[in-house]
């Protein structure tokens, strides 16, 4: 294991990759603690600016911008009570009620001290499991990936929270978008409408910038958004020696629920943040102040989003399968560079994978040299008008764009996908799911008519093997969930209603 | 009518300067094209006053020129078509 982590401290530790990981963690930080503007649309708008950069220095730069942009989310958690994404928005309980009492440094600082160590155990972690699980991943066909990926899709809709036939929807309709151009399998040309652009599909970035970069910024100047507010007053960010002991055994709590939640599918930091502030309501000292400014209301959730958001990336590396919307967009740009996730990607690209480790434990530090002293300078960020702010955001995204592929086409799409996530937003239809459909549309194909193939057109072959009848009970079971709680929800607005 | 304007103004507003870019930036290159983008997200706002919303689009699109044809060297014209 040490090799191993021997082995990409030497990629992670390179001056050139070191420079990429702070530009990740400032970059990242800055867009991501902008109001309103979540990790899923501050990756988004920059991803771009990894292109340029060899696979190594563009993946290093990546874990600094999800590092980073995770991190700018729970100051805009902390210090304006809104959640960048769905993850923080637990932190907002006691982070924003800590910030009320004047001690929103001393939240920002437990947020990024939790956020580190969570960040430093998951890291060893991943280094622990990664050999085990990639003899139990090698061991799986084309139908268990398949059913595993349709489990996790269904998962994700039952943890977001998204009612059941909505998230349905959204995930069909991402799975259509995904089916857009040439079929890998019989050279079919679908859903083009002779359009010569669609021939090769629809780009995931023109999807991703507009869905929620695009979207976000006309959502924010139309005022239905984050706007300009005021930050709140900042107070010390030295943790006493009884904080510090509590807030240590929240994170320590936090970071184990984080770390297992992670690595399933489906699973990733918004359930994670959630069930740590659940075992917080039962273990923590202080669980009476939890929601009134407990410390440990901001490091339980904190260590477990971040430990789940690195532990996240083990299913992506290893199976190819995302488990929520940031991480769909990492494994975009994994495909991007050249690296095509799968078992066999530690034996392929052990410089990659282990870099990629050691960059995550990197970025976490960074962002605590980083934040803890610049903490007053992003809260300043966040005085500047977002009329002098968006502008630049439009023309970055319409630059990267195009900068990508040079086709005038994708940045049309941007501007469709655009008002088509304003539409979304403004019926409140969560489009996460869309974009993951849209991500697994074509692996899903493809290992389904490989598995087909195998097995004659033998449809039990999906649930025949253990793995693929786990994946398909689990999958069933968070179909049960959905419905009952669709209808119980459908009860009680019956009752309610007169 | 009056709450849905500053929405429809935006929406419209930056759009609209997403598509300015992509029908300019192959016809008369990419300083144009950023400029016209820029300009038109500046006036998404409904209180946005179009001199500094101008002198706003100036400055951006100069550092996004830099930014895109200097230090990530990308094949793209400044001025004129292809």
């Amino acid at each position: 294991m040490l090799e191993h982590l021997a082995i990409g401290a030497r990629v992670a530790l390179t001056p050139g990759n070191l420079v990429a990981c702070l530009a990740g963690c400032t970059m990242g930080t800055l867009v991501g603690v902008l109001p309103g503007l979540g990790p899923v649309a501050a990756i988004s708008l920059l991803l771009p600016v990894t292109f340029s950069l060899d696979p190594s220095g563009a993946i290093i730069m990546l874990a600094g911008l999800y590092c980073g942009a995770q991190y700018g989310g729970s100051i805009s958690a902390v210090l304006l009570n809104l959640p960048g994404e769905a993850s923080s928005a637990v932190t907002c309980l006691d982070g924003h009620a800590m910030a009320r009492d004047g001690r929103a440094g001393l939240a920002l600082a437990t947020a990024a001290l939790a956020s580190c160590a969570a960040g430093t155990v998951a890291a060893l972690l991943m280094a622990v499991a990664a050999g085990p699980l990639t003899s139990v991943i090698g061991a799986l066909g084309p139908a268990d990936f398949t059913v595993l990926m349709v489990a996790g899709l269904v998962l994700t809709i039952v943890v977001e929270g998204t009612q059941l036939v909505q998230g349905a929807v959204t995930v069909a309709v991402g799975l259509l978008l995904g089916a857009v151009g040439t079929s890998v399998a019989t050279g079919a040309e679908r859903f083009t409408f002779g359009i010569d652009a669609l021939y090769d599909g629809i780009g995931f970035l023109p999807l991703a910038i507009g869905l929620f970069g695009i979207s976000e910024i006309v959502a924010s100047l139309a005022g239905s958004g984050v706007g300009h507010v005021a930050p709140a007053t900042m107070g010390t960010s030295a943790l006493r020696p009884g904080e510090l002991r509590r807030a240590a055994a929240a994170t320590a709590r936090g970071t184990a629920v984080g770390s297992v939640l992670g690595l399933l599918p489906g699973g990733g930091p918004t359930l994670a943040s959630f069930a740590a502030y659940s075992v917080e309501k039962v273990f923590a000292r202080g669980r009476r102040d939890l929601g009134r400014g407990a410390i440990e209301g901001v490091a339980a959730p904190e260590s477990a989003n971040n430990a789940a958001a690195q532990t996240s990336l083990l299913p992506l590396l290893l199976l190819g399968v995302p488990s929520n919307a940031v991480v769909a967009l990492l494994l975009s740009a994994l495909i991007v560079q050249g690296v095509q996730p799968g078992p066999e990607i530690m034996v392929r690209e052990p410089t990659l994978f282990w870099g990629l480790i050691v960059s995550l434990w990197v970025a976490n530090v960074i962002l605590v040299v980083l934040n803890l002293p610049m903490v007053g300078v992003w809260t300043r960020v966040l005085t500047v008008p977002p009329r002098y702010l968006h502008p630049i955001t439009v023309a970055l995204a319409c630059g990267g764009v195009y900068a990508v592929n040079h086709s005038t086409a994708d940045v049309w799409l941007t501007a469709a996908f655009g008002i088509a996530g304003y539409a979304l937003r403004m019926a409140r239809v969560n489009a996460a799911p869309l974009l993951l459909g849209f991500v697994l549309s074509r692996p899903i194909e493809e290992n389904a008519q490989r598995a087909l193939a195998f097995a004659a057109g033998d449809w039990s072959t999906f649930v025949r093997h253990p793995a693929g009848a786990l994946a398909a009970a689990c999958g069933v079971v968070g179909l049960g969930v959905a419905a009952a709680r669709g209808m119980a929800a459908w009860r009680s607005g019956r009752r309610a209603a007169p | 009518m009056t709450r849905r304007w500053p929405a429809l103004r935006a929406l419209l507003a930056v759009s609209g300067g997403v598509a300015a870019f992509a029908l300019l930036v192959e016809r008369v290159g990419l300083v144009p094209a950023t400029f016209a983008a820029t300009l038109l997200a500046g006036l998404a706002p409904s209180d946005a006053v179009p001199l500094r919303a101008f002198l706003h689009a100036v400055v951006v699109t100069v550092v996004i020129t830099v930014l895109f044809l200097v230090v990530l060297m990308q094949p793209t014209r400044a001025f004129g078509g292809p």
